[in-house]
């Protein structure tokens, strides 16, 4: 991993930042000529920091795009998004069903309430009842303000609930912070993938 | 927005206390209104309106941490995400321990996040002051119940 990301790293265009991280690890972001996109990053032992996997749940475009640029704008280079575009597709990547055998286990889910097939509550309720499942935060991302629905979801378990702004600013503002309390301040569970182990 | 947030801490640890009340004193957690109790039997007396707590509030948020005397973090969670009345409460683990099993156990318990207190005092309120950044200015809290 460290081999090849090196190699990126010199076929790579403009230098953009280097900064230091916590635990005085030092990030060096870069971008290819032309894209706004970080694509690699070091850290001073020249282990590629672990990416956080989130997974977005979420049917509405221009919410996706909003909350891609919230998460590149907050700390792009330690995200990893995964779009599910209804409730079905958000529990066979996690359960890792019809082709997504491959997916990652996510470390932080962003769930809509609002969704085709099954809706936000369906599968909140799914996750939290899973023996395996139920340790990945699972923050709700929602239109909704209204009491009924974030009181029901907490009682189902949710992590936390945020409501989504409506001004565009507000919504960068309010996404970046999202990933920076899990990444930053909350310890996550770890990666771990055997069903059942963290629960005896 | 000028609403009162309650939060209920639940810490032995003098220094510990010291600094959350000062992380929750000023910017997001100038809002928020500290209620110490420093042991896990306490903390459930609180919630429960018991003797000598009758007439305090339902807490918005509760800040738990894991090594407590007569009942540790785990059991006082393990109550309270048990129990209806209090479920929807979100509860954050604030503990020392930043063990795998500890992390896990903690969120398979229904923690709704588990924060692990850094050594570095400055580190430590760093990390304080994000709490209320983030449960009071980003996400939003349960409504809360009228007793």
């Amino acid at each position: 991993m460290s081999e090849r990301s090196r190699t990126e790293w010199e076929g790579l265009g403009e230098f953009l930042e280097k900064r230091m991280g916590e635990e005085g690890r030092i990030t060096i972001l870069f971008a290819s000529p032309g894209t706004m996109e970080a694509k690699t990053l070091f850290t001073e032992s020249e282990e590629i920091m672990s990416k956080v996997d989130v997974l977005l749940v979420e049917d509405n475009e221009d919410h996706i795009f909003l909350t891609r640029k919230a998460m590149l704008a907050a700390n792009g280079d330690t995200f990893s998004l995964h779009v599910a575009m209804d409730g079905e597709e958000a529990l066979d990547f996690v359960f890792k069903r019809g082709g997504h055998s491959d997916a990652p286990r996510p470390d932080l889910i962003l769930l809509d309430i609002n969704l085709p097939k099954k809706d936000g509550f369906q599968v909140l309720q799914e996750l939290k009842k899973h023996p395996d499942y139920r340790t990945i935060p699972v923050t709700m991302l929602t239109s909704s303000d209204a009491y009924n629905d974030v009181t029901k979801c907490y009682e189902l378990g949710t992590n936390a609930y945020v409501a989504k702004p409506t001004s565009f600013e507000e919504f960068t503002e309010k996404l970046k912070g999202i990933p920076l309390f899990w990444s930053r301040v909350a310890a996550l569970p770890p990666k771990g993938d055997e069903p059942g182990k963290e629960l005896s | 927005m000028d609403k009162q947030i309650d939060v209920l801490l639940v810490e032995d640890n003098e220094d510990h206390i010291y600094l959350t009340r000062k992380a929750l004193s000023e910017g997001a957690g100038a809002q928020m209104k500290l209620h110490i109790v420093t042991d896990g039997e306490a903390a459930l007396d609180f919630m429960n309106h018991r003797a000598p707590y009758e007439g305090v509030p339902s807490p918005d948020l509760v800040l738990l941490d894991v090594k407590l005397p007569k009942k540790d973090g785990f059991e006082v969670l393990e109550a309270l995400k048990t129990d209806p009345r209090f479920r929807a409460i979100p509860v954050i683990m604030l503990t020392s321990s930043d063990t795998e099993s500890d992390i896990l156990r903690g969120y398979g318990l229904g923690s709704n996040a588990y924060i692990a207190k850094p050594i570095a005092f400055d580190e430590f309120s760093q990390k304080l002051r994000a709490i209320p950044e983030f449960w009071n200015r980003i996400a939003t809290l349960p409504a809360k119940k009228v007793p």
